[in-house]
């Protein structure tokens, strides 16, 4: 007979996380290829993209909340409940997110001194912040289910 | 993968003379998370002070019969 694997219930931090990652890959995939497939023929000004932009970011964030929401509901019994891993599991995902945010943001200062459009500027800077967030999330993710 | 710490423990051990008490019931009792519990019972993470006399109460024993410190043998 094959033996299960053990698999811990998730937390309420870890039920975020995820969430969060699903949201993140969902509404900036969705918009990434929305605006490249806009970029095909032309470069778009700010007034073109930039109200899909902003679409794009409130959906986000209306989205993270609800997702944050469900999630406390489901982990109810969690939310009262301390996890003294949180502060440390925070610092050390913060940090791998960090190091690789200074290294794209270096490439950004490339960018800025190549003069490159708006445009592109300001969806490389969206690019680092997606980037950022799903390595910042996806690191906690580990770390909470590698029991740290 | 997170390196295990120095820090070993029998909390294992006194759950289950402790009434057979399970993980979640241990993590109740001291207003942790069960995932915490987890952590420390796998020696994957050292617990704070406050936190390790609140384990040692809630198992009904001293502080080093729960945890102990393993030492580093030094090299001939």
């Amino acid at each position: 007979m094959a033996q299960k694997a053990k698999v811990h219930p998730m937390g309420l931090n870890e039920r975020i996380s995820a969430g969060v990652i699903a949201i993140t890959i969902l509404v900036f995939g969705w918009y990434f290829l929305d605006i490249m497939a806009m970029t095909a023929d032309a470069r778009p000004t700010v007034a073109e993209f930039g109200p899909t932009l902003w679409l794009m970011m409130g959906f986000y964030v209306v989205l993270v909340i609800i997702v944050t929401i469900l999630a406390a509901v489901m982990s109810k019994k969690d939310k009262e409940m301390y996890d003294e891993r949180d502060d440390l599991i925070d610092l050390r995902s913060e940090r791998v997110a960090s190091y690789v945010q200074g290294g794209l943001l270096f490439g950004l200062l490339i960018l800025v001194m190549f003069e490159y459009s708006l445009f592109i500027i300001a969806h490389a800077i969206l690019g680092i912040m997606v980037i950022y967030t799903l390595i910042g999330f996806g690191m906690r993710l580990y770390y909470y289910r590698r029991n740290v | 993968m997170a390196k295990p710490t120095r820090i070993t423990n029998n909390i294992r051990t006194l759950r289950f003379k402790a009434g057979e008490m399970s993980q979640a019931a241990l993590a109740e009792k001291i207003g942790m998370t069960r995932q915490t519990i987890i952590a420390v019972e796998q020696g994957r993470y050292s617990p704070s002070l406050e936190a390790s006399f609140m384990i040692a109460n809630a198992l009904g024993a001293s502080l080093t019969e729960v945890f102990q410190f393993a030492e580093k043998t030094s090299p001939d």
